[in-house]
């Protein structure tokens, strides 16, 4: 057959059968309207297109925190709605980036570093120590019209950093609804205070929410003698040996976010100003360390569907955050100052495809660059030139870049089963380090380096989703994610003179399974392999008489967990909703003589209860409670130097024992039907010592840092 | 050298690989026409013949010359319902349909039938308030809605569209719903208390 032939034949093949594809629609639609009642019952439909999803189409293990949870339990924080989430959990070591976040049995130690943390969309990262703080994303829980958090590797959607997956706070959801405004004030121990304003605005094709609140809180308030072995190390620090944390970790937090959409275009502005009080490697002097975070983000968008089968959403945003940090040591003289500002864009196109309703495809591409960062000491107080006016940052003619492109597809070739396949590929360009410091010697020679990571990482990812009816979905979920190392990470590595680090990697294995079992009752399981690899250790290196002799980060960390969570959800009652969860799991570690090390801020076992109890259309009763077992503190490679040969200091701290933390929260809504609710929260409502194990920031509290104890907060507003 | 085997093995076969490539062209296609139904589409012809099962009150329905369906929210049965309708040329109760679109719940208006998409089950209470006791037929596509209160509610039990129907909220419209509708539903609700 000749080419010609071919095409001719193949274009008549592609009219024909497009004719008949329409013409088939159409004779279908009438057969079906021809249908009797019974008939229409034996038809077999295709599902697609609904929207927004429902979690147990989510190719994820994924939970929803809604408005409705947040009010019922009562959370005054966003750290208290995260710790209820299963498989979260936290630490509060007071250092200056707040409460860092594990799951599934990792914690880093740096702030939440490993999950990506988005408020309405827009990624909250902090570039130098590409992080998460919740310091620094302050969203007030009157705010939170939903949280999304989606367990499990996600790098293929949101890149590097989305380790354990990705937690959406949602602010705006009112576009959806009745335009509303709510307006609330508390008052709590702690001499915490907050005021809140909501206001939003749905004039058909222009529609805007406003959310701006301001809280403070003199913060937690331990005594010293609960957190350390020794107190009378304190007069070394010029401090008495009677020293409490109250007052030196003090917070004031100011918020601001606008989000608005006219027909297809839509913008986000995300202002935070906050000031917060810290502890860091010894006891603040007098009124503490203080950092004062100034943050703000800008997104604007771009949101069309041209067919029913074809829609595009692009999106500009702009990035600044700036944190000073002003220390306070010794004495009243003391005088020191860090400040880290970075300033960057990023530019998001994705494109989302329905070529048939079983078949969806999304590709995007995302460019993303950082164009100011530094890091600067000014700490003259301490007399060492290391930390006199010390300035590493990003040469003016560069930047840090990064370009990725991602793929990926739902395929729904049966209503009852679905794949999920994606990839990304993603790349970060070279780019240059340059450190500057007053007094130039032999030791900071080494002032000056270039980052070369230009290696394309593949990131991908599969699921299959199986419905046997809508009361039992099974899933199984396979992924990678990546996590690159950060602008200080990567300057701390020219600066031992090291080759560059490689990003962590993480592989994860899970099945999931929800059941319907009966109308008023869930239950779910999941199980999951979770391989870690390349994470960024320090090495030590020994003599050839054991002697220690230098040390150096590298990517040699492996970590291996296995576990399991569950959650069953009932209604035993109409009034009465009662959910109980946990988790189980076991983290190895694999790094090269670290086998018979215990992983440190692992905990064994996780558990969370909720309940809440309807007394009355208006007044509601909750209960929540969260226990976690012991964890061990840091261990530590560096020569212990009271020791002659090379002996590890081991353990920084005590082991931190198992802790049950439950907080009760009673609400009448709509008083008087005029929309006027009023609402009282008990945390810790046991008063227990709730104890973190020692971390790095501050091994002087050897016995471990304490977080609150039982604090009270009334609150009383109105939505109308 | 085996490049150009290759390429000498495309040249013998080219007739074969041409009729499979067409082959696979064509059975794409005939995938993509052949196949499940849209789930709207059986939605809508339920609809229809919901309506055959279904008094209105005399008075509701005297001296009105259309059969009004309102539609607050979007999906595709929202969205397609009226050009449906029209394709087909459907009247209900004889009387030709009109089409009203709700963009809020302040909008609403009195209609024979409601239709609320699930992006608008977040409104729900509001909606019901509206309809409560008035000879207004409330038909949904959310969990547990009929529970809530909406007269029928659709879901999907293995692959096949069912509903279910709140007897004690059609009884209290004044809506008569015919036994053989109660009969077909997967679930009838009949608790005095919402």
């Amino acid at each position: 057959m000749k080419p010609c032939k071919i095409s001719i034949l193949l274009i008549l093949q592609l009219i024909t059968l497009n004719l008949s594809a329409a013409d088939s629609k159409n004779f279908q639609v009438k057969q079906i309207f021809d249908m009797s009642l019974e008939e229409l019952l034996n038809v077999k439909v295709i599902t697609a297109g609904k929207t927004p999803q429902t979690v147990s189409d989510i190719p994820a293990s994924s939970v929803i925190v809604t408005r409705k949870d947040i009010e019922t339990y009562g959370y005054t924080t966003l750290n208290e709605i995260l710790k209820d989430i299963p498989g979260l959990y936290s630490i509060n070591d007071y250092a200056e980036d707040g409460v860092k976040f594990g799951v599934r049995g990792f914690w880093s130690g740096v702030a939440n570093d490993n999950i990506i943390i988005l408020v309405n969309n827009i990624p909250q990262t902090k570039n130098v120590f590409s992080n998460h703080p919740l310091v620094q994303i302050p969203v007030p829980v009157e705010a939170i019209d939903r949280i999304e958090v989606v367990r499990g590797p996600m790098s293929v959607i949101y890149g590097s950093g989305a380790f354990y997956g990705a937690i959406n706070i949602i602010t705006n959801e009112s576009w959806e609804n009745e335009p509303e405004t709510i307006a609330s004030i508390g008052l709590g121990s702690s001499n915490s205070k907050k005021g809140f304003l909501r206001t939003s605005n749905n004039t058909g094709s222009t529609i805007y929410t406003v959310n701006v609140s301001t809280n403070s809180t003199d913060g937690i308030d331990q005594p010293a003698d609960k957190l350390m072995s020794d107190t009378s190390m304190l007069s070394g620090w010029g401090i008495s040996t009677d020293y409490s944390t109250g007052g030196s970790l003090k917070e004031n937090n100011n918020y601001l976010d606008i989000s608005g959409q006219s027909n297809s275009l839509y913008y986000n502005l995300v202002l935070i100003e906050s000031t917060r009080g810290c502890q860091f490697s010894f006891p603040a002097y007098g009124k503490g360390h203080l950092n004062n975070y100034f943050d703000y983000n800008f997104a604007v968008g771009y949101n069309k569907k041209y067919t029913e089968a074809f829609s595009i959403n692009t999106k500009f945003t702009y990035y600044k955050d700036r944190l000073w940090f002003k220390l306070k040591f010794l004495n009243d003289d003391f005088f020191g100052i860090q400040q880290i500002e970075s300033k960057a864009w990023d530019y998001t196109l994705d494109t989302f495809y329905n070529p048939v309703s079983s078949l969806k495809i999304t590709t995007g591409i995302e460019i993303k660059d950082i164009f100011d960062i530094y890091n600067l000491y000014d700490l003259p107080s301490f007399h060492d030139p290391f930390f006199e006016n010390s300035f590493i940052k990003v040469p003016d003619d560069h930047s840090i870049t990064s370009l990725a492109g991602y793929s990926q597809f739902e395929y729904k070739p049966l209503s009852n089963i679905q794949f999920v396949g994606g990839l990304r590929l993603e790349k970060s360009l070279k780019y240059q380090i340059k450190a500057n410091f007053s007094n130039e010697t032999e030791l900071f020679n080494k002032k000056q380096g270039t980052v070369n990571r230009e290696k394309i990482e593949f990131i991908p990812r599969l699921a299959v989703i199986y419905k046997y009816n809508t009361n039992h979905v099974w899933k199984l979920l396979y992924g990678k994610a990546i996590n690159r190392p950060s602008f200080f990470q990567d300057y701390l590595q020219i600066q031992a003179g090291d080759k560059n680090l490689l990003p962590e990697k993480i592989e994860t294995f899970e099945l999931n399974y929800q059941s319907v079992i009966k109308p008023n009752l869930l239950i779910s399981f999941s199980f999951f392999h979770n391989i870690l690899d390349n994470l960024i250790t320090r090495i030590i290196l020994l003599d050839e008489i054991g002697n220690y002799d230098s040390s150096y980060f590298s990517n040699s960390g492996r970590l291996i967990s296995d576990g399991v969570e569950f959650s069953i959800s009932t209604n035993p009652t109409k009034k009465l909703y009662v959910q109980l969860s946990g988790s189980l799991q076991k983290t190895k570690d694999k790094q090269l003589g670290h086998e018979d090390i215990v992983v440190a801020y692992s905990p064994q076992k996780l558990g969370y209860l909720k309940t809440r109890y309807q007394i009355n259309k208006h007044l509601t009763t909750a209960l929540s409670g969260q226990y976690v077992s012991s964890m061990e503190s840091f261990w530590d490679d560096t020569p212990d130097v009271r020791k002659s040969i090379y002996s590890p200091i081991g353990r920084i701290g005590q082991k931190s024992d198992d802790f049950m933390l439950i907080g009760a929260n009673i609400r009448y809504n709509n008083f008087m039907d005029k929309g006027y609710f009023v609402n009282f929260r008990i945390s810790n409502i046991l008063n227990s010592d709730i104890r973190y194990p020692t971390f790095n920031n501050n091994t002087w509290a050897d016995k471990g840092t304490l977080d609150y104890g039982r604090e009270f907060l009334i609150s009383f507003g109105r939505k109308f | 050298m085996q490049v150009k085997i290759f390429q000498n093995l495309i040249k013998q076969n080219y007739k074969f690989f041409t009729h499979i490539i067409l082959f696979f062209f064509l059975f794409i296609k005939l995938s993509f026409v052949s196949g499940q139904t849209e789930s709207y589409i059986v939605q809508a012809a339920f609809l229809e013949r919901f309506t055959q099962f279904i008094q209105w009150p005399e008075d509701s329905m005297r001296n009105k010359q259309t059969f009004t369906i309102g539609i607050i929210g979007e999906n595709k049965l929202n969205s397609n319902i009226e050009r449906l309708y029209s394709e087909q040329r459907i009247k209900i109760h004889d009387k030709n349909i009109t089409f009203k679109y709700f963009k809020s719940t302040r909008d609403l208006e009195i209609t024979d039938v409601l239709l609320i998409s699930p992006t608008s089950a977040e409104n729900l209470r509001n909606i019901l308030a509206f309809t409560q006791n008035k000879p207004v037929l409330t038909i949904s596509e959310c969990d547990n809605c009929a529970k809530k209160g909406v007269h029928i509610n659709f879901f999907i039990d293995k692959g096949s569209i069912r509903f279910e129907i709140n007897n004690t909220a059609v009884k209290k419209s004044n809506l008569s719903m015919s036994y053989l509708l109660l009969q077909a539903a997967n679930t009838v609700i009949n608790n005095e208390k919402l």
